[in-house]
């Protein structure tokens, strides 16, 4: 068994192999070496987001872990998709904030496929809005100078006509 | 006084540059070839005017930009249409480009995008022109195109409404036009034409080096014959071969057999003729690596007037003749009509079928539902096994479809 430490300072043990969907806590472990019972520190995780970490770990233990230059090559033959399995959809189904929050983990503790899961369901929250309801769901400030609103009206004008 | 400090709640302002880039990757593979409902933009168009951070990424990111459709319209501000046109390919490393004009809206400006898109073809990866006559014979007077990046040419000629039985003289090149020539395309592999048969053969044969291509598809309104022999004397690359064409008596062409037409590679051929056609395309070339085969037929009533001689049935058995090969799937649609002597026969059929024992696949579309059958019947009694119930002839076919429904 692993024990994770997080940010408020709240210990989790878990099964090596559920730890291990992480690259970060893995590499940790085959650093520190096996018989070692320190718990290990996760300073950017705070206690929350690990349980939700870990339930998401749980779920798909045992599952291959992709491999490092998955990103790429799928890339190349186009083979990546938007769709979300149905578990990790109900999983994911959280609030906005608890859904960077994952995103975030997800990044730190390297866990791509989780990563992948939070990236979909953003874009997919994206997915067919314009850019005013875009900003309106994500609170985001209109920044453009009037350069760059002149250059938008343009390349909206031209989107009208294509 | 104290302050209690609340943590900072966590938002889209939060997540690291790499991974909103990611997300927009994500963004753009689900809107693959769809704009935004509402306003015409590209996800990608979107996603850059959304505010000036998310604006600098995603103009820094390429592979939001692999994909362009252009429906070339009439009044449009053709400074404008030029200068995003540009901005675009400027952001981009490679682009997927489809081009279609609206041939009830025509105006002016087909040229002007030809040829600012044409200024960009060490971009192209997937370039996909379909236009109007006129057009296609734009694209055709460009000049040199280098194209490293291009791995598939689509040229299709739209909205025509001359029908494909007719054969007039090639159109004539002006004397002195300069003529599109695709040079530098290494990674070419596919090509697709679907022009009119009178389209001057000169500028598609000097289009691009077409030894290199596995993949050749030639669709309706179908090609000129010359072309035909033209990819089997050139394309000797090929692995897949897709032809449409009909109304050669009209030419007075003919194929005749010869060890130039010899495609060392191909596998799959498949042709939608009518039997004249057929019957000199098999007859003359040799494939001895094919597996599998797709004959089927277009109505031709010309041939009762004018029979064609071989018959199909010979034309199919000579092929086989001048060189061997081990079919694997046959498909033949619409030439099994057995109360016709043009088509092939039933006896033809089942000592063609004899000859290829290594058949796993075989469908056959009847266009009389008698005629299907018929041939159920002749196939049970001559070839099954009673033993194991397959057909002893064909003893690894595992996939058997035959009908009576076919049309064309």
């Amino acid at each position: 068994m692993i024990v994770l430490k997080t940010s408020d300072n709240e210990t989790f043990t878990v099964e090596r192999d559920v730890a291990e969907r992480s690259v970060l806590i893995k590499n940790m472990l085959d650093d520190i070496g096996e018989n070692s019972e320190q718990a290990i520190p996760l300073p950017n995780v705070n206690s929350s987001v690990l349980k939700k970490v870990l339930e998401y770990c749980e779920h798909h233990r045992g599952e291959p872990l992709p491999a490092a230059d998955a990103d790429t090559s799928q890339d190349d033959t186009r083979k990546r998709t938007t769709d979300i399995s149905e578990w990790d959809q109900k999983f994911i189904t959280v609030d906005q904030e608890m859904l960077f929050e994952i995103i975030l983990a997800a990044n730190y503790l390297d866990i791509k496929s989780l990563l992948d899961v939070g990236c979909k369901t953003v874009a997919n929250m994206i997915k067919g809005k314009t850019p005013e309801e875009i900003r309106k769901l994500f609170n985001i400030v209109n920044d453009f100078t009037p350069e760059e609103e002149a250059q938008i009206k343009k390349e909206n004008e031209w989107a009208e006509d294509r | 006084m104290n302050t209690i400090s609340t943590p900072k709640r966590i938002c889209i302002d939060d997540v690291p540059n790499e991974i909103l880039a990611d997300i927009f990757r994500w963004v753009s593979i689900s809107s693959a070839n769809s704009l935004s409902t509402q306003n015409g933009l590209y996800a990608s168009e979107v996603l850059s005017q959304v505010c000036s951070l998310w604006r600098k990424l995603a103009h820094g990111s390429p592979k939001l930009w692999t994909e362009l459709i252009l429906k070339v319209n009439v009044d449009t501000n053709s400074l404008n249409r030029r200068e995003s046109l540009t901005h675009w390919f400027s952001r981009s490393r490679a682009v997927d480009i489809v081009l279609t004009l609206d041939p009830f809206r025509v105006g002016m400006q087909l040229q002007s995008v030809i040829s600012t898109v044409c200024d960009h073809s060490n971009l192209w990866r997937r370039f996909r022109l379909s236009l109007p006559w006129a057009g296609i014979m734009s694209f055709f007077l460009i000049g040199t195109l280098c194209t490293p990046q291009l791995e598939e040419l689509v040229v299709e000629c739209v909205h025509s409404n001359s029908p494909a039985g007719l054969y007039p003289r090639h159109l004539a090149v002006k004397e002195g036009s300069e003529r599109t020539v695709i040079t530098d395309c290494g990674r070419l592999r596919k090509v697709c034409v679907a022009l009119l048969p009178s389209f001057p053969l000169e500028l598609l044969c000097n289009l691009l080096p077409w030894s290199g291509l596995t993949e050749v598809i030639i669709q309706k309104p179908g090609a000129h014959p010359t072309l035909i022999h033209h990819v089997f004397m050139h394309c000797k690359s090929l692995v897949r071969l897709k032809i449409w064409t009909a109304y050669w008596r009209l030419l007075d062409i003919s194929m005749e057999p010869s060890d130039e037409l010899r495609l060392e590679h191909l596998e799959s051929f498949e042709v939608e003729a009518d039997l004249r056609a057929l019957v000199h395309i098999l007859r003359s070339v040799q494939l001895p690596a094919l597996k599998s085969l797709t004959l089927s037929g277009i109505a031709n009533h010309d041939e009762e007037l004018y029979p064609v001689q071989p018959s199909l049935a010979v034309a199919l058995m000579e092929l086989g003749d001048h060189a061997h090969f081990d079919l694997v799937e046959l498909k033949i649609c619409g030439l099994l009509d057995f109360c016709k002597t043009s088509g092939l026969q039933l006896e033809d059929l089942l000592r063609f079928l004899a000859s290829h024992r290594g058949l796993t696949s075989l469908a056959l579309k009847c266009r009389r539902r008698e005629d299907a059958h018929g041939l159920l019947n002749s196939l049970s009694t001559g070839f099954l096994d009673e033993g194991n119930g397959r057909l002893a002839m064909l003893p690894k076919l595992t996939t058997i479809d035959v009908d009576g429904d076919w049309k064309e």
